[in-house]
Formats: C-alpha cells, sequence, structure tokens
C-alpha cells in the first residue's frame, strides 16, 4: 500500500526529511514503525514512541489504509 | 482551555481568566527553561510540535481533570519555538471553592501533559552541539 510517513524531530534529523511517500507491504503501524526503525537506524523503542494516522493517535496495532499518513512521533518531552 | 503559542506566555492575562468570584482557591504551577541538564549546561532550547494532535490531547487532558476534580476552571498553556533560560515554557493555572482539588488537578494536568502532547525538546549547549531530550536515537 502507499503511504505518506511524517518524521518529527530526532526522526526528522535522522532521516534528513520531514516526509516521505513509501509502499509498504506490512499491515499495522507497529510492522512500520519497525521496518522504519530498521531502514533508518532508529533506537528508541516502540513503547517510548507514538503513532497517529491521519492526525489522530492511534494503538500500535491499528492497521494501516492505502494512503494513509502516517505520522511517527519519537518519545515526547513537553513542559 | 490549552493554548500553545510560539510566543511569549502571558502569566497575569492568563491568571486574569483563571479567577473568578465563586473560586476561593486557586494554584498555579510555572515550568521555566533552567541553565542545566542531567550534569551539562544548557544554552538556550527549541519545542518542536505536531499542532493538530497537541491541541486534541491537550483539550482532552482539560476535559478529563474538569470531570474528575470537582474544580470551577483550568487553563494550560505550553509554548513552542526557540526560548531562552528563565522563559516560561509551560504554564497550569486551576481554579475551585476549596484548596485540595486545586493541588491535585494543577499535578494531574502537568503529568499528562509531560506524558502525551507530541512536543519534542532540543537542547542547545555552550560547545556548540545539540541533544534531543529522552531519545536514544542520535543523528550524528
Amino acid at each position: 500500500m502507499n503511504l505518506k510517513i511524517v518524521y518529527f524531530a530526532v526522526f526528522k534529523d535522522k532521516v534528513g526529511k520531514p516526509y516521505e511517500y513509501i509502499d509498504f507491504t506490512g499491515k499495522t503501524a507497529e510492522d512500520l514503525f519497525h521496518y522504519i526503525s530498521k531502514r533508518y537506524e532508529f533506537l528508541d523503542s516502540l513503547h517510548t514512541c507514538k503513532v497517529a494516522v491521519n492526525n489522530v493517535i492511534v494503538q500500535w496495532k491499528h492497521e494501516l489504509c492505502e494512503n494513509d499518513e502516517v505520522l511517527l512521533f519519537p518519545p515526547v518531552a513537553g513542559g | 482551555m490549552f493554548l500553545f503559542d510560539d510566543q511569549l506566555l502571558q502569566e497575569e492575562k492568563l491568571k486574569h481568566q483563571l479567577l473568578n468570584p465563586s473560586s476561593g482557591a486557586h494554584v498555579i504551577f510555572e515550568g521555566i527553561v533552567r541553565d542545566h541538564h542531567q550534569g551539562r549546561k544548557v544554552q538556550s532550547l527549541t519545542y518542536e510540535a505536531h499542532r493538530e494532535t497537541v491541541q486534541l490531547e491537550g483539550d482532552k487532558i482539560i476535559k478529563e481533570a474538569s470531570e474528575i476534580y470537582e474544580i470551577k476552571h483550568c487553563i494550560a498553556a505550553h509554548r513552542i519555538g526557540e526560548l531562552s533560560i528563565g522563559d516560561c515554557a509551560v504554564w497550569v493555572g486551576v481554579s475551585a471553592a476549596h484548596r485540595d482539588p486545586t493541588f491535585l488537578a494543577a499535578r494531574y494536568i502537568i503529568e499528562e501533559l509531560k506524558l502525551r502532547l507530541p512536543i519534542w525538546k532540543k537542547e542547545f549547549y555552550p560547545d556548540g552541539s545539540y541533544d534531543w531530550v529522552n531519545c536514544q536515537t542520535k543523528v550524528n
């Protein structure tokens, strides 16, 4: 499926661009996180990160659909 | 009410919005940019955020606090963008008829904001280097 992946903070710095379009063969947001982590050598665990699909924060088991916009959030540090 | 902005937080204006005649107590928490973190001297910092989800989560947290605690009013505000040492980064105010729920609700709000808002802190150090706080992934 075709997806738009949006990166923030350290993920954006590491990837070197704010977003990209990919053709992904996995099923869930968790599958995508593992694929992207391996590709770009992210060191943060899934449990410390969050994901949003089409601007709504979802669980990692969320199933992705064609043309979804997936926001990958590294560990937050507000306040 | 949850607000976030890249301009200086106007603490007095926020406090004025918080107060009302039926409240006998209010608690205000201000998070300030300090000059050190884990033994390193900090020169300045930048907060990056995803605006849409920050607003959604911030609104949810305020709603939750209003439902859990017997309070009259609560406001939280978070600054984003470039901040200097001594700047107010986050402001939480709660008013209620009596003092107990104001302390509890203010604590709830600041802890949930820190845990849930999609906001990232980039610290800059005097040697010209920087780091994303809480992140294990390194750029270089």
